[in-house]
């Protein structure tokens, strides 16, 4: 299997060494290069966004505070946990754990420097970023799984970050969120 | 400098231009870094994400997993640039056997492994051979933001009752787990490492240093007693 040590976008070939579900795979990450640039941040428009996710109105918004990452429904998570774990589970005893491994490992070089937040102590944007990657994985585990549309791979694929149903809207921001430049010391929250 | 050298070797070329002994010298610590980040992703990190109690603590745990794997990678293509073909055949360290059970185990470990880690980088900032050199150098603030959210989660943990004995317990393992992690006493191969500048410290210096800030972190930070280790190692593998 192909190994590689960086990547500043999926590889040529990877959806065809990838099997079933390697297209859904390749334009998912190519969403990813495409709306993280690796110098500095995009404009965003919302035209186009699907009207509703999960049972709720889609709300997009530039900023999603910190105290709002707090709040993404629980039982939304613990559904893509449930997608994540039966997608690997299912790759693993259908023989396509080494597909599987090599998709994980190009969405990981791929996504995680691009996400880096500009300042290396900002919780926030790191949770952010942590937030896409943690979902970029259920998406590609789910989509090698299953070989079908998703509405969040769509957005994804699209420049958008699906953060998740928060008190009866679904928001989505930017993909590119964590690594913009933030406000003053308000908004920032640093760990200790 | 140390007198072993007369130049900074800059790359491959320039190690292998040394001699075996330095090259073969650079493969061990960077073999040992290659097997123990990738082991650390997936035995840590990885099982970790699911046991996280709350969306933010379950995105920081992806996002150091990402981490973790993204610098076992590097030292991979430091390796491989090197030439070094079977950095992946020894096991990893024995601390990662440790079985992470809950998210108070976690959570030690990043306080805990990880400080063993920057403490072992800290060291190698200032390696002779550059690539190294900067790839420590780089990885830094990542490393100290895993020890600075083990110990900011820890304090939390060891102030609730519900968790307190476990953050204890958690500690004292993992403390005696991680002391072998810094070699032998009379280790051949930190004699070696020393002579050619790969590393400053002997291993007892590094063991030291890990004592003394894993002491601050428990009897300062948490409150907690420290447990009873030897600080000299005799019988471990260098
Ligand atoms: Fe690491
Ligand atoms: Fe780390």
């Amino acid at each position: 299997m192909a190994r590689y040590y960086e990547l500043s976008a999926p590889p040529e070939g990877l959806a065809r060494d990838l099997g079933p579900g390697g297209d859904r795979v390749a334009a998912l990450l190519h969403g990813v290069s495409a709306h993280v640039p690796a110098d500095g941040a995009r404009g965003w428009a919302s035209e186009g966004l699907p009207k509703t996710l999960a049972g709720a109105p889609v709300r997009p918004t530039p900023h999603v505070p910190a105290a709002l990452l707090d709040r993404v429904a629980p039982s939304w998570l613990a559904a893509l946990e449930r997608r994540r774990h039966d997608a690997r589970r299912r790759l693993h005893a259908t023989g396509r754990a080494d597909r599987l491994e090599l998709a994980e490992h190009v969405a990981m070089l791929v996504a995680t420097p691009r996400l880096r937040p500009a300042d290396p102590e900002d919780d926030d944007a790191l949770a952010m970023s942590g937030a896409i990657l943690w979902l970029l994985g259920t998406l590609v585990a789910d989509a090698l799984a299953e070989d079908r549309a998703d509405a969040l791979a769509e957005l994804i694929a699209r420049g958008w970050w699906p953060v998740g149903p928060v008190d009866g809207a679904f928001l989505t921001a930017p993909l590119d969120l964590p690594r913009r430049p933030r406000g003053g010391p308000p908004e920032r929250s640093r760990h200790a | 400098m140390p007198p072993a050298l007369t130049e900074e070797p800059r790359d491959a070329a320039a190690a292998h231009a040394l001699g075996g002994e330095y090259v073969t010298a650079l493969g061990k610590i960077i073999g040992s870094h290659v097997r123990n980040e990738a082991a650390g992703a997936a035995v840590f990190d990885e099982p970790s994400i699911s046991l996280a109690p709350t969306p933010r603590d379950k995105w920081l745990a992806c996002r150091m997993a990402m981490e973790e794997y993204g610098h076992h990678l590097k030292f991979n293509k430091l390796a491989n640039e090197l030439g070094l073909e079977d950095v992946q055949d020894r096991p990893p360290l024995s601390v990662f056997d440790y079985q992470v059970e809950s998210w108070t185990g976690y959570v030690m470990t990043k306080a805990i492994v990880d400080l063993a880690e920057v403490v072992l980088m800290e060291d190698l900032c200032e390696c002779s051979y550059v690539p190294l050199r900067e790839l420590c150098r780089s990885l830094m603030p990542e490393e100290r933001f895993h020890v600075g959210f083990g110990t900011a989660r820890a304090k939390r943990l060891a102030a609730d009752p519900g968790t307190r004995e476990e953050v204890r317990s958690s500690a004292h393992r993992l403390i005696a787990m991680t002391l072998p992690f810094f070699g032998r006493s009379d280790s051949r191969n930190n004699e070696t490492f020393r002579k050619w500048g790969i590393k400053r410290q002997t291993n007892d210096e590094a063991r030291a240093e890990f004592v003394r800030r894993t002491r601050a972190l428990l009897c300062d930070d948490l409150e907690l007693d420290y447990p009873e280790v030897a600080t000299r190692w005799p019988v471990t593998t260098s």
